[in-house]
């Protein structure tokens, strides 16, 4: 019933709570497809139970949060729940647990985006060693996962060395851009189906403001929160863009080409006109340089 | 390093109790690094679980510890379970974070700041950064119960630092909370405001969910430097933005009492206690609720009060620290009435249990309390003395903060307006809780 009562809380008025009594009605109500998240409590079904609430969730993909208690028989269908779904976890007992849970519940998994995005990436995935290439992929489907490069290389057992050279051969761009691009991932659903301000998409995702979710949009999907919620790219465009922005490295702007130049005499930051280069004498090298 | 403070509390333990508790502990945590190492193999390691398991059944009943350490038990085996989440990890660190917690509540906070400092570590290395920075957070507030700041601010910025790497704007603004809580618990009260402040505006903007607990410790700070009305005024308009079945309704209420207390209107905090002692889901709120209760019947109301306070809390089930807090106030409500042999047991007791326990605050009280009774039993005065002067304790706050230390008489004074309507308010609500309301304040003011 405290545990009702958190979701309930933490969706704070977006969205309905259905519940359900035992998992034969849970059962009954995953063959059809809705656009529902599925939030159990491993410790009120059995393994078996989870067997085919996974059955059904690959014919009617939806997202899954195992928000449970730490006891035995909760961890057995947990971990059942973890091999054969892309569930969210959020454990119960420790002081920011609905905090995790709100987290969990606006970025629940969208459940076409991640598996489109990982088929076209099949490739490059299949060229990293497997500890990596589940946790990546962990990342992108389940919207769960290690939060920074450092956390990403711990969490495979690499050096972080090691995690950019995995990645490099595997055509894959730094491991930085996979965080972002696991993290834009993860918002996918609420930026273009939750009625959450965006402001606060952004601030649970640990971005300052909205101006720098957008700079990440714009990074990664080349478009911005504001127009990704009034007109959402189509799944498999976004998954296109997403897969670019992770295989191809953009070209860096030259150095120094955005910022003014500084004279180096005076010391003063100015804008060098056409017409001056005119007028400009070739500058004459000096023997140091030559050598 | 745990090894180390476990076996410093081994040495120095003064009861089977105790010693029984700590040995489980670390066994269970030797099994835990064993298994952390070299992942879970039944051959080797369900042997040692199940010895440990006898351990663990040597710890006295119903002790949060004993159900924490058993959680961990139970969790272990699921170490290397595979997945795409690493669940058994996962819940593995919860679990110790809970065993650490249990620490707490009994008031071993040393070994809990290292178990919060092993998760931290673990977890961090492990990447599992959202646990790392939850175990941060707590070892914050069980390195500020220590009296360790250094190692508290640490704790605090590396939980700050890890929220926001995993986009956790809750963990990041109750770092910053805690680092207020450190230093007005060192006297910079204009520090703490600042920060607090400061925190609050950041808060409104991307996670108003931790505004109350900010407003909280602005209140503690305000009662803190004196100033009770704002205290007062902070608390109780809380209060009005709560909902109900918000678990910091009660910590809010607790603290309203003790800053009511601090001002000098037992009554009206004695009922908001009395709402708390009845209404919070808690065990562990309601118990401190009827603690902080006993304290003030044993400074302000009549022997019959006190006497059915103690006789209900001689038969509940309290934690160390709380036996040590009941003995303490059961000794200064004895000596009021002019018990001083009772008196002086109950203070003894109190001085045994904090001793035992190294709860060397409540070493301080009691031995000024044994001062106290000597020297109104030589006096032959405790009966006409109203509550002592240098009131050592005023209750226990839930936020866990350091309890001020400017504790005021009731003087018989006109109370203000705005404070009459706050103690109204308080009786109106427990009306409305329930019927039959005995919370009369009206004549209390």
């Amino acid at each position: 019933m405290q545990s009702l009562a958190r979701v309930h809380a933490a969706l704070d008025g977006d969205g309905t709570v259905d519940v359900v009594m035992d998992a034969r009605d849970l059962l009954a109500r995953l063959t059809t497809p809705r656009d529902a998240c599925l939030v159990v409590d491993p410790a009120l079904i059995t393994p078996d139970d989870v067997a085919n609430i996974a059955s059904n969730i690959a014919e009617f993909p939806r997202a899954i949060i195992a928000y449970s208690s730490v006891t035995t028989a909760a961890l057995e269908s947990a971990v059942v729940l973890a091999q054969s779904t892309a569930a969210r976890f959020v454990f119960r007992g420790t002081p920011n647990e609905r905090s995790a849970l709100e987290r969990a519940l606006l970025f629940a998994p969208d459940s076409e985006l991640g598996p489109t995005l990982l088929a076209i990436l099949n490739g490059s995935m299949s060229r990293l060693p497997t500890g990596l290439r589940e946790r990546v992929a962990t990342l992108f489907r389940n919207g769960d996962g290690p939060a920074s490069p450092d956390a990403l290389a711990a969490a495979s057992k690499l050096s972080r060395r090691s995690l950019d050279r995995h990645l490099a051969e595997a055509g894959l761009v730094t491991a930085r851009r996979l965080i972002d691009a696991a993290r834009v991932t993860s918002a996918y659903r609420a930026i273009t189906t939750s009625r959450t301000p965006l402001v606060r998409v952004a601030t649970m995702l640990g971005y300052k403001a909205q101006r720098t979710l957008d700079s990440q949009l714009n990074i990664i999907l080349h478009t911005t929160s504001g127009k990704l919620r009034v007109d959402p790219l189509p799944y498999a465009e976004a998954a296109r863009r997403l897969a670019r922005c992770l295989t191809v490295r953009e070209p860096q702007p030259a150095r120094g080409t955005l910022r003014p130049r500084r004279v180096a005499d005076s010391g003063i930051t100015t804008l060098k006109l056409v017409s001056d280069d005119n007028h400009t004498p070739p500058a004459r090298r000096t023997a140091s340089r030559d050598r | 390093m745990i090894n180390v403070t476990f076996l410093e509390h081994l040495s120095a333990a003064r009861s089977d109790a105790e010693f029984n508790r700590t040995a489980a502990g670390l066994a269970v945590l030797q099994v835990y690094d064993s298994i952390k190492n070299g992942g879970f193999d039944p051959f080797i390691h369900q042997d040692a679980l199940q010895r440990v398991e006898a351990d663990i059944g040597a710890v006295e009943g119903e002790s949060n510890v004993r159900a924490a350490l058993r959680t961990i038990v139970q969790m272990l085996p699921f170490w290397d379970s595979q997945g795409c989440v690493r669940v058994g990890r996962q819940a593995t660190y919860t679990a110790l974070m809970i065993y650490g917690q249990a620490l707490g509540d009994e008031g071993e906070w040393s070994i809990a700041e290292n178990v919060y400092a092993l998760v931290g570590m673990d977890a961090e290395l492990d990447g599992e950064t959202w646990y790392s920075a939850e175990a941060r957070l707590l070892m914050g507030r069980a390195s500020r119960m220590c009296a360790d700041w250094e190692a508290s601010r640490i704790a605090y910025n590396r939980a700050y630092e890890l929220g926001r790497v995993v986009g956790d704007q809750s963990i990041c603004l109750r770092a910053r909370i805690g680092d207020a809580n450190n230093l007005w618990s060192r006297g910079d009260f204009p520090g703490a405001t600042r920060l607090l402040n400061a925190t609050a505006r950041r808060a409104k903007r991307s996670c108003p969910d931790v505004l109350p607990r900010i407003t909280l410790a602005l209140a503690g700070v305000a009662n803190a430097a004196g100033e009770y009305e704002r205290a007062i005024h902070l608390a109780f308009g809380l209060l009005d933005s709560l909902d109900d079945s918000d678990e910091l309704t009660y910590q809010a209420l607790v603290d309203l009492a003790i800053f009511l207390t601090d001002y000098g209107l037992p009554p009206v905090a004695a009922a908001a206690l009395r709402l708390v002692e009845r209404a919070a889901p808690e065990p562990r709120i309601r118990r401190q609720a009827k603690l902080n209760l006993f304290f003030l019947a044993a400074q302000h109301e009549p022997e019959e009060a006190f006497t059915e306070l103690r006789n209900e809390l001689a038969t509940d089930r309290l934690t160390i620290r709380e036996q040590t807090q009941f003995a303490l106030f059961s000794a200064q409500g004895l000596r009021r009435f002019s018990h001083f042999d009772a008196a002086h047991t109950a203070a003894n007791r109190a001085l045994e249990l904090a001793n035992r326990h190294e709860l060397f605050q409540f070493v301080f009280e009691t031995e000024a309390e044994l001062r106290e009774i000597a020297s109104a039993r030589s006096e032959k005065r405790a009966a006409a003395m109203p509550a002592p002067a240098r009131s050592a304790h005023h209750g226990t706050r839930l936020s866990g903060a350091t309890p001020g230390t400017y504790y005021r008489f009731t003087t018989g004074g006109k109370v203000p307006s705005r404070i009459r309507h706050i103690a109204k308010s308080l009786e109106t609500m427990a009306a409305e809780r329930f019927a039959a309301t005995d919370l009369n304040l009206s004549s209390a003011l």
